[in-house]
């Protein structure tokens, strides 16, 4: 196994206007599982095809452990990879296409049966060595692919949305397949996902694309926490991040964030942070997630200076939860996610709290986060 | 052995004199011809043109001659020489076929001249043409010091689990002629009724999907099985054709056949004007900015996925909302609604035309 090390690296393709990837730095360490997510065309794939040597680096330095890798051949980079589309050889039955990458590295027999014999125990598909690809369902094509991996036992594997061919039941079960595969294998992967839940539920770390840049670096929580910019803040979380256009305000030796609607003062922390800044009487955004806004008593008792009141559009009662779509705060809909216990109807008013501690602030202009350290 | 060894062991084992000759050029579909009196035999080429070994007809029997002939294409390395029959100088010998055989191809096709016979060459009539399954590389790579014939034969050949014909053609074009057992393989345990067509796609998206990992970027086309070695070029051609086609249309794809681009072969023949026409016609309400990236791409994946709403929305990771504001948008654009059938086939015409159109 080993780290990566991506330094600088830049993919300009001919006649295109802007690169799709743009500096891309970022070390990876041995054993580390992160998840590139973005939305279509962020660059994440096109990063990960560099790694895997099927992309020319434009500009910048790839490590594969020690060994600078820009100029080495796929099949030289001791890696794996797994694509969604997952063609297996259809010819071949479930063994050989397992064996496959091992016959042509000419490996011995023995060692080849060994192996696969081993990634089919792993994956649970030592029944179906037999089957030729056309009788497995949509899930065992993937073991399949990802066992045609894992004989390799490569130093890297890299994952291109693998499962989004599966249906919503299969991709929740193989999601924690995979993670329980990785740290089993104790292995290095990169996965490229554009769907932020497999990014939050499998990663160590999160590497957040847009436009071909990196937004920010970091754990999922302190990601899910502590966005770095406005696009963070949207992307990771559903429903997502509210967002609500006012302005900060000083009066009474207290600093408030006014809008329509709503008038919150922030607590005093907050309030020093933003006169350090020089936000005081500027226009920003405020930031607020769905479950960050609370409707019980207790709450709205403890937090007088931060209650709103809001039309309810729209009840979505999902069982373990509730998601009100609210008017009245700000300009556009704000969502919020309340306890299943509660018994709220739409057409009514409800008076409701921001949890201060945990809203942010963005600066409008530049999209960067206020409240985080940057 | 070198050339003149060969020579002088040739003149012992026969009877009879020969002399080296060098010749411009060597037009014949053969390994040998009689000219005024003397039959001349293809040995190499050298850089001022063909080296020849001559003897006098009248010295030799038919079957001499055609163990010459044997003798001289089996047994010479890629450049043509002379060497002893081992197992490297087999290899060997074979891809000296192979690119004997890519050489009249790329010169039929040239010639524009499907018909053209095979050539006359001994060592041909043990090629497997007939019953195979033909498929067309085109490949990214070139030969060289770390990639050469041979690793990629090897390659093929494990692909195929079985001996496959490789045949070089120009720089980066290969064909490959495998067994049509191979569908027979892939069809074992499979679902009843799928047509041989979906399992030739699936050989080659498979086949596509190994070079890129094992070698480089790839495009792989197929015409499917060749019954006789006459087809043979009428089925390079097709493919030749579909791989054009296909990276004019379709350039993010990279298996590309015959029978799936049958609309784009026809607005490819399509007059420049007329093309340029028809899209001003049918887009003269939009705006340049209707066809954004984001737009283009939504309608064909409306179009891949047979104008499903569900499954389209599904593909692209977005809402079916957003979808359906998307095309709203571009029939509000456009005065074309893409759920309506007869306007999905405008539009799917205009959408190919546009890659190949300029359109100002």
């Amino acid at each position: 196994m080993a780290g990566l090390s991506l330094r600088h690296i830049y993919k300009r393709y001919p006649g295109a206007k802007d690169p799709s990837v743009s500096d891309f730095n970022l070390e990876i360490k041995d054993k580390e599982f992160v998840v590139l997510v973005g939305p279509s065309g962020c660059g994440k794939s096109t990063t990960l095809r560099m790694v895997a040597g099927l992309e020319e680096i434009t500009e910048g330095e790839l490590y594969i452990g020690d060994r600078l890798v820009n100029d080495v051949a796929p099949k030289d980079r001791d890696i794996a990879m797994v694509f969604q589309s997952y063609a297996l050889y259809p010819h071949m039955n479930v063994y050989q296409n397992m064996a496959f990458g091992l016959k042509l590295r000419k490996f011995k027999k023995e060692e080849i049966d060994r192996r696969v014999q081993e990634a089919a125990k792993i994956l649970d598909i030592a029944h179906l060595l037999e089957r030729k690809p056309k009788a497995l369902s949509g899930g065992q094509r993937q073991r399949v692919a990802l066992g045609r991996a894992i004989v390799r036992e490569p130093q890297v594997f890299l994952m291109d949305e693998p499962l989004s061919n599966l249906d919503a039941k299969l991709r929740g079960h193989m999601r924690a397949e995979i993670t329980k595969l990785a740290k089993r294998l104790e292995t290095t992967v990169i996965y490229v996902t554009h769907d932020q839940v497999e990014a939050m539920t499998m990663g160590d770390r999160i590497v957040v694309m847009k436009d071909g840049f990196i937004q920010q670096v970091d754990t999922p929580e302190q990601l899910y926490n502590h966005p770095a910019n406005l696009f963070v803040a949207g992307f990771m979380g559903s429903p997502t991040m509210n967002f609500i256009n006012g302005k900060l305000v000083e009066s009474g030796g207290s600093v408030s964030f006014k809008a329509t609607g709503i008038d919150i003062a922030l607590p005093e922390g907050r309030a020093k942070l933003v006169r350090d800044k020089g936000y005081v009487g500027k226009e920003v955004i405020l930031g607020v997630r769905p479950e960050d806004i609370h409707n019980e008593p207790i709450f709205l008792e403890a937090s007088p200076n931060s209650t709103i009141n809001a039309f309810i559009e729209v009840v979505e009662n999902l069982g373990h939860e509730i998601i009100l779509y609210l008017s009245g705060v700000g300009d556009v809909t704000t969502v919020a996610r309340i306890d299943a216990r509660n018994h709220v109807a739409d057409g009514a008013n409800i008076k409701l709290a921001l949890d201060m501690n945990k809203i942010h602030l963005f600066d409008p202009a530049t999209e960067l986060s206020i409240t985080e350290n940057n | 052995m070198d050339l003149e060894q060969a020579k002088q062991r040739l003149e012992q084992v026969v009877g009879v004199p020969f002399r080296w000759e060098t010749r411009d050029q060597w037009k014949p579909q053969a390994a040998s011809y009689e000219d005024e009196g003397n039959i001349i035999f293809r040995v190499q080429s050298v850089p001022t043109g063909v080296m020849t070994l001559v003897a006098d007809a009248g010295l030799l029997t038919y079957a001499e001659r055609q163990l010459i002939e044997w003798i001289l294409e089996a047994d010479t390395d890629k450049n043509g020489v002379l060497q002893q029959s081992t197992g490297t100088g087999k290899a060997q010998g074979e891809e000296h076929r192979a690119r004997v055989v890519g050489e009249w191809i790329v010169s039929s096709l040239e010639e524009g001249d499907v018909q053209s016979p095979l050539p006359d060459l001994a060592f041909l009539r043990n090629y497997q043409f007939q019953s195979s399954l033909i498929l067309f590389l085109d490949t990214e790579f070139k030969e060289s010091d770390q990639f050469s014939y041979k690793d990629m034969k090897k390659l093929i050949d494990t692909y195929f689990e079985s001996d496959t014909v490789l045949i070089p053609l120009a720089e980066r074009e290969w064909i490959v002629l495998a067994s049509s057992s191979v569908l027979e393989s892939a069809s074992e345990d499979g679902e009843l009724g799928e047509s041989d067509e979906e399992l030739m796609e699936s050989i080659a998206l498979a086949l596509h999907e190994m070079i890129i990992e094992w070698i480089g970027e790839c495009r792989v086309s197929t015409a499917g099985l060749i019954h006789a070695p006459t087809n043979l070029l009428v089925a390079v051609q097709h493919m030749r054709n579909a791989i054009r086609l296909g990276r004019l249309f379709h350039a993010e794809e990279g298996v590309f056949l015959p029978w799936k681009l049958h609309l784009e072969r026809l607005l490819y023949s399509m007059d420049d004007r007329e093309k340029k026409k028809f899209l001003e016609q049918l887009m003269k309400n939009a705006e340049h900015t209707t066809l954004d990236s984001e737009m283009l791409s939504t309608l064909q994946t409306f179009f891949q996925n047979d104008c499903n709403i569900s499954e389209t929305s599904k593909s692209l990771y977005i809402h079916r909302n957003t979808l359906l504001y998307r095309l709203d948008k571009f029939k509000q654009a456009t005065g074309m609604d893409v759920r309506n059938f007869h306007d999905a086939v405008l539009v799917h015409m205009a959408l190919l035309l546009y890659k190949i159109t300029k359109w100002d």
